[in-house]
């Protein structure tokens, strides 16, 4: 390994957005000795951080047992509260609040590339029953789901509902071919 | 300090630079894991989009309490590992034990519980990966199936990055008991903190991405 020399380190080029110490400061004292983050984060912000964090954790639980109206609000509340915890998580417990432009850059790009990969897959499936030519991936679920709750297909679901039904209809409406077997033995159609 | 071992790394020019290379290593690294787990969570979503009401079926047959048991457990070693940072910033070592230990603690708890919830769903024949599968009522057992496969996965997975924690926190405290720490040199603290914070985070979308969905029917808790 290659011996320091602590009397002439190399010149300093580094630039990388933070106020760069004097480099023949070489027991890293001033700016880059302790931090910037030490600074300003110290145990009462962090106590403060996590009761933050626990009582969101009980507003999570809480909101999910009430009924807001509509069915999606209960995951857009949950999701919500869960970006908010990890907003706080990412800013204090991990010290991107107080962190160089750099590392922010670096955050922000893994979050954008997951945005960049739910906005593509969710808008593949989301537009499939919209195309005309296309028959909606879920009408080829097993029955099971149809029956179970699925809201899919270009009749909007409703087709095989009891009172939209014959009973020519229902005996014609046969599983795909090539489903695996119901692990019950049953189909789960209601009869 | 002029000696061959210290701090530094040769290729950098000082430990300004070589902290923020550190950093910035370990959160590219992270982003990688936002879209491995981001990956999951987003087939997660398309497949309960498709299966609702099963996969509402079988995460209201969850624990929700125990899942929310295990997520303040979680955050407490957030907690605990974020003050083993601030103590490593003083060059407190003794510090960065207890606190690295306590997390380290919270960890294996968390993964106590785990074990317990797994054995439970196995024993109750809800293992998606068993030929014993069974799941009532018999019309969302399709769907019930795909909800605990990814159950199982996320959480596995999950649990997998925990286990891999709790052997950098044992390698931290080694360091430690060796007074390595100092304020000029904390780095792999301060990584393996970032670390365990993202472990967190992620928990902090599974629990209820997996517990909470659809409880609303069910207002008196499971």
């Amino acid at each position: 390994m290659t011996a320091y020399d602590s009397a002439n380190p190399a010149a300093a080029t580094y630039q990388a957005g933070q106020p760069h110490p004097d480099p023949r400061d070489t027991h890293g004292h001033g700016a880059s000795g302790h931090g910037p983050e030490t600074h300003h984060i110290g145990l009462t912000t962090y106590l403060i951080i996590f009761a933050i964090l626990m009582v969101l954790l009980v507003v999570t639980v809480g909101a999910a047992f009430v009924n807001f109206g509509h069915h999606v609000l209960n995951i857009v509340i949950a999701m919500g509260v869960a970006v908010v915890k990890t907003t706080v998580v990412v800013m204090y417990f991990m010290h991107v609040k107080y962190s160089s432009r750099l590392t922010q850059v670096f955050v922000v790009s893994g979050v954008f590339w997951l945005g960049i990969l739910f906005v593509l897959l969710f808008g593949d499936y989301q537009t499939r029953e919209a195309l005309p030519s296309s028959n909606g991936w879920t009408k080829n679920l097993p029955a099971s789901s149809e029956h179970g709750g699925g809201r899919f297909g270009a009749d909007g679901g409703t087709t095989n509902l009891p009172a939209n039904r014959s009973d020519e209809q229902a005996a014609q409406h046969e599983r795909p071919a090539d489903a695996p077997p119901h692990p019950s033995g049953g189909t789960g159609r209601r009869e | 300090m002029s000696t061959s071992h210290g701090p530094l790394a040769h290729q950098f020019d000082d430990l300004a630079q070589q902290k923020e290379a550190v950093t910035l290593g370990m959160w590219a690294f992270l982003a990688t894991e936002v879209m491995f787990f981001g990956g999951a969570f987003a087939a997660y979503a398309v497949c309960r989009d498709a299966y609702p009401e099963a996969f509402a079926a079988a995460s209201n047959q969850e624990n929700w309490w125990i899942g929310a048991l295990n997520t303040g457990v979680l955050l407490c070693s957030s907690l605990t590992m974020a003050l083993a940072v601030w103590r490593a910033q003083y060059g407190d070592n003794r510090g960065v034990i207890r606190f690295v230990g306590l997390t380290a603690l919270a960890a294996t708890i968390f993964l106590g519980v785990k074990a317990y919830e797994y054995t439970h769903l196995i024993v109750h024949d809800h293992a998606p990966f068993l030929s014993s599968f069974q799941f009532d009522p018999p019309q969302f057992a399709d769907g019930a199936r795909l909800f605990l496969s990814f159950y199982f996965f996320v959480t596995g997975l999950h649990a997998t990055h925990m286990v891999v924690g709790l052997g950098l926190m044992t390698w931290l405290v080694l360091k430690a008991r060796r007074g390595e720490f100092t304020p000029a040199n904390y780095n792999p603290v301060e990584v393996i903190g970032l670390y365990w914070h993202f472990v967190d985070i992620v928990w902090i979308f599974a629990y209820p991405l997996f517990y909470l969905v659809d409880r609303t029917a069910a207002a008196a808790g499971h």
